[in-house]
């Protein structure tokens, strides 16, 4: 079987619902760098995912990156296995902190008074060598994978990521869960991943890190997943804070409602306007706007300068600096869940977004059935009238497949108006 | 005082304006402005200004900070408290008065203000930010406003370059009361009897970095990084203790009006608003008693379908975070004591009458709130002779409330009425310094005066 065909089956088994299947990721851990705002180019470990489930030959086209990719555990898999091949030059491990794993042994080595000291909390993967991580029971929550192995530098050095599940994955009709419960369904959910960069690498007792990251982003990350954040939508922002500091992410022009800490759900939820996140906290948070417009997400331990920025400021360019979030809410005008701009009905619900001729007006608001553009007419009255009790698809406003007296009521609401109007038509 | 809110307002306070005097603070509350009230169309009016200049500190120095203040009044740290009343439309006006870098009549840095915790806020005039709008110099006034929404504590600061403005002083806080009070007389935090008080005191922390102060006057902020920021001055309500004990308006503190000296009768309920206005974590941490915490920005901690705040929880510490404001209530008796804090002895003719919570129950003895199970309990040592003891300040000289004792010469001073004193303090200790030099920083005292001292 060549690479390809491996790929396919393990995807087609990944798409197998019902049954609990094991969730698989398989890693490279290389050696990247990133280039800071000043300039300086940081040397960092990072992961990477493979192309071709097979590790043997790398990880292909697979890019390392900084924090390593994230592992979305599907919500009907009990059992998540990272491989993890290790191309660095030295042994590394895998551990996600609030998971239970199905056996860990650290490894120790003596010190010089030949005491034994742990430098692993679980088993090593050494150099050039691949090794197998398993948790067979891994629970919904949002979580962080790190290195187990010399953790103080390792996992500074970059060797981290996100993994997350779900009590019940999204489907057609049906909400996505982050915990067990009505009250966990949310609509989007975003991942923000505080980290920190000290350049100078030189021990985690003297240090100062220079730069701050958000998902690995050493600049202003403005309009984060502009799509994602709908007016009258509740989104679930999943904060992950690998840094040694403290960070305490403050959202202005609405609270948010913090649901669960370190993967565990709370008893009550509370409605905060600041989390607090400590080193290796992972904190999730319901956001529901209610007006569109911007709203700045912004670390209020004001770790909001890179170590350049002042330097560069003497001009007009007063840059605000880093580890803030522009969450741009999106208007719903008819709440149907899809945003204004990407609506072909903005005033009508049509949250399937039918649009039968394709041109770019739904069919919920589309009774322009000649195509002439402008209002709805006689013309088009004439061709709904002869398309009647047929199962005409431009005529089938609702879908149901057959141009029936609920057509014709949407018709008359139409008629003598402007077709849309669409978010997709300027 | 004349209230500037309505005659529903009125109404519902004419007990506390029947005692209030004529001095802006006569209540025991926080001090603050209400700005311009319109009671007609609801509407509160603030007209501010940044501008730049010193505050001391105890040991003498000065630092350079921006503040806001009042048109017409001194700037200052924190920024005015603004203090509204729910369902009011409120609108800021801000007008930027920095000096210009190197002798420019340009202001050095836009300034700006934002109200997190209130939806909805509209800005207009000024320039685009990457947060608001911002204000470019003394004729570019923006115009901020919002309807004020729930009931609590808010904090409003810059929205311009944080990590450096709210360092250099750029922060307040925004009390929102409850629709149904009057903010000149409050007696309650939240629609909810749960969050009743007698007196309100506010705990704002914050701290600064005196190098990027000294960076900023010689203007030099190019070479500030803010990654390497170090405090070593720590304040509640902008000043650093001890001056944190003095009045609020102390003229000698022009620009530091704000006084966290607390003071409260046996028994009362003392409103916390524990304000993170900094950078870092404060573990504030009151002597006397547990805290009751009540609410978090400004959201009471209950469940929604509760009548009564059924989340609050009872601490001795609590760190209060960047961001983040914490509401608790605060009370004292002496009760546990087991030896009688009056110091009565059989026969003098005290009485303790107790309450359903064993407090003595007549308002009009000077033991009112006693704990009557420990009525005419001896104190269980006998009291060193003087020159054995160590002198502070608030040694009165006798251990019982309300009673003075003999002190040597010098000795003493700070405690008049013979009241119990407790010192509130941030339990990280270096906090607790100003510069390395003890006492200062986050520190004040709790008084628990007897019955029968007027507390301002």
């Amino acid at each position: 079987m060549n690479k390809t065909a491996l790929s396919l089956l393990i995807g087609a088994l990944a798409l197998a619902g019902g049954s609990a299947q094991a969730a698989t990721f398989n890693l490279c851990a290389g050696t990247t760098s990133k280039t800071m705002p000043d300039g300086v180019v940081v040397s960092m470990w990072g992961f990477a995912l493979d192309d071709d489930a097979n590790l043997t030959n790398g990880c292909g086209t697979g890019v390392v990156q900084v924090p390593g990719p994230a592992l979305n555990v599907p919500a009907n898999d009990n059992t998540l296995v990272i491989n993890v091949r290790n191309d660095l030059a030295e042994a590394i491990s895998i551990v996600i902190p609030g998971q239970d794993a199905t056996t860990m042994t650290p490894v120790m080595q003596l010190d010089a008074q030949g005491r034994p000291r742990v430098h692993s909390f679980t088993h090593e993967t050494a150099p050039a060598a691949i090794g197998t991580y398993t948790w067979t029971a891994v629970a919904p929550g949002t979580y962080a994978y790190q290195s187990g192995t010399h953790p103080a530098k390792q996992v500074q050095m970059g060797l981290y990521g996100a993994v997350t599940k779900n009590f019940v994955d999204a489907a057609v009709g049906v909400k996505a869960q982050a915990y067990p419960g009505l009250s966990y369904e949310y609509d989007n959910d975003i991942t923000l991943f505080y980290s920190e960069v000290d350049p100078a690498h030189t021990s985690t007792i003297e240090y100062k890190p220079q730069y701050f990251l958000i998902n690995g982003d050493d600049g202003l990350i403005a309009n984060l997943n502009p799509t994602k954040v709908v007016v009258g939508q509740r989104t679930l922002l999943r904060l992950i804070n690998l840094g040694l500091k403290t960070h305490a992410p403050m959202i202005n022009g609405m609270h948010m409602e913090v649901i669960a800490e370190d993967g565990k759900a709370y008893r009550n939820s509370q409605l905060q306007a600041t989390v607090v996140m400590e080193a290796g906290e992972t904190v999730d948070a319901f956001i529901t706007p209610t007006v569109a417009g911007s709203y700045a997400l912004f670390d209020r331990m004001l770790y909001l300068t890179d170590h350049f920025q002042m330097g560069v400021q003497a001009t007009a360019a007063l840059n605000p600096g880093t580890l803030a979030v522009s969450l741009l809410a999106l208007a719903d005008s008819d709440g149907d869940g899809v945003p204004d701009v990407s609506d072909n009905c903005t005033l009508v619900k049509n949250t399937n977004q039918r649009d039968s001729n394709g041109d770019g007006y739904g069919n919920m608001c589309d009774a322009d059935l000649d195509n002439s553009g402008g209002v709805v007419n006689s013309a088009d009255y004439n061709l709904f009238r002869q398309r009647y009790l047929t199962s005409d698809a431009d005529a089938d406003f609702n879908g149901d497949g057959v141009v029936n007296t609920a057509d014709y009521s949407i018709f008359r609401g139409l008629f003598l108006k402007p077709v849309g109007p669409s978010g997709l038509v300027p | 005082m004349k209230s500037l809110f309505g005659k529903a307002a009125l109404a519902t306070t004419s007990a506390a304006l029947l005692l209030a005097g004529t001095a802006f603070n006569a209540e025991a509350r926080i001090a603050g402005t209400v700005g311009t009230v319109n009671a007609a169309t609801q509407t509160q009016t603030f007209n501010l200004v940044v501008s730049s200049d010193y505050i001391t500190t105890p040991d003498g120095g000065t630092v350079t900070i921006w503040g806001y203040g009042e048109v017409g009044k001194p700037m200052q740290y924190p920024g005015p408290t603004l203090k509204v009343r729910a369902g009011y439309h409120v609108v800021v006006n801000l007008t930027n008065n920095l000096p210009g870098a190197n002798g420019l009549t340009t202001p050095m840095m836009p300034v700006s203000m934002i109200f997190p915790g209130q939806t909805g806020v509209t800005a207009t005039g000024g320039s685009a930010g990457l947060m608001t709008q911002e204000s470019n110099g003394p004729a570019d006034t923006v115009s901020y406003s919002f309807t004020a929404g729930q009931p609590g504590t808010y904090m409003y600061q810059s929205g311009t370059r944080p990590g450096l403005q709210v360092d250099m002083g750029l922060v307040g806080a925004l009390l929102v009361y409850p629709s149904t009070e009057n903010p000149d007389f409050p007696t309650k935090s939240y629609d909810n009897a749960d969050a009743s008080f007698d007196r309100e005191y506010m705990f704002m922390m914050t701290e600064m970095d005196p190098k990027i102060h000294q960076l900023v006057e010689f203007g030099l902020i190019n070479q500030i990084n803010n990654t390497l920021t170090t405090p070593t001055l720590w304040f509640l309500n902008g000043r650093n203790g001890p001056d944190t004990l003095f009045p609020d308006f102390a003229s000698w503190l022009t620009h530091q009006p704000y006084s966290a000296l607390t003071r409260m009768h046996p028994g009362e309920k003392v409103l916390m608003r524990m304000i993170g206005a900094g950078r870092e974590q404060h573990p504030f941490h009151p002597h006397g008693n547990n805290y009751t915490v009540i609410a978090r920005d400004g959201r009471m901690l209950k469940t929604p379908a509760s009548a009564t705040i059924d989340l609050a929880f009872s601490d001795y510490t609590f760190d209060v975070t960047p961001g983040t404001t914490f509401d608790a209530i605060f009370t004292w008796t002496g009760q546990g004591l087991n030896w009688d804090m009056f110091g009565h002895v059989a026969g003098d003719g005290s009485s303790c009458i107790p309450d359903a919570q064993g407090l003595h129950s007549v308002a009009t003895d000077p033991n009112y709130k006693e704990p009557c199970a420990d009525h005419l309990k001896p104190l269980p040592v006998v009291m060193p002779e003087n020159l054995s003891l160590g002198f502070g300040g608030f040694w009165r000289g006798s251990p019982f409330i309300g009673a003075l004792g003999a002190l040597p010469p010098g000795e003493g001073g700070l405690n008049l009425n013979g009241g119990v004193v407790h010192i509130w303090h941030s339990h990280a200790e270096k906090e607790l310094t100003n510069n390395d030099i003890y006492p200062g920083g986050i520190l004040t005292m709790l008084i628990i005066e007897p019955y029968g001292v007027n507390i301002p």
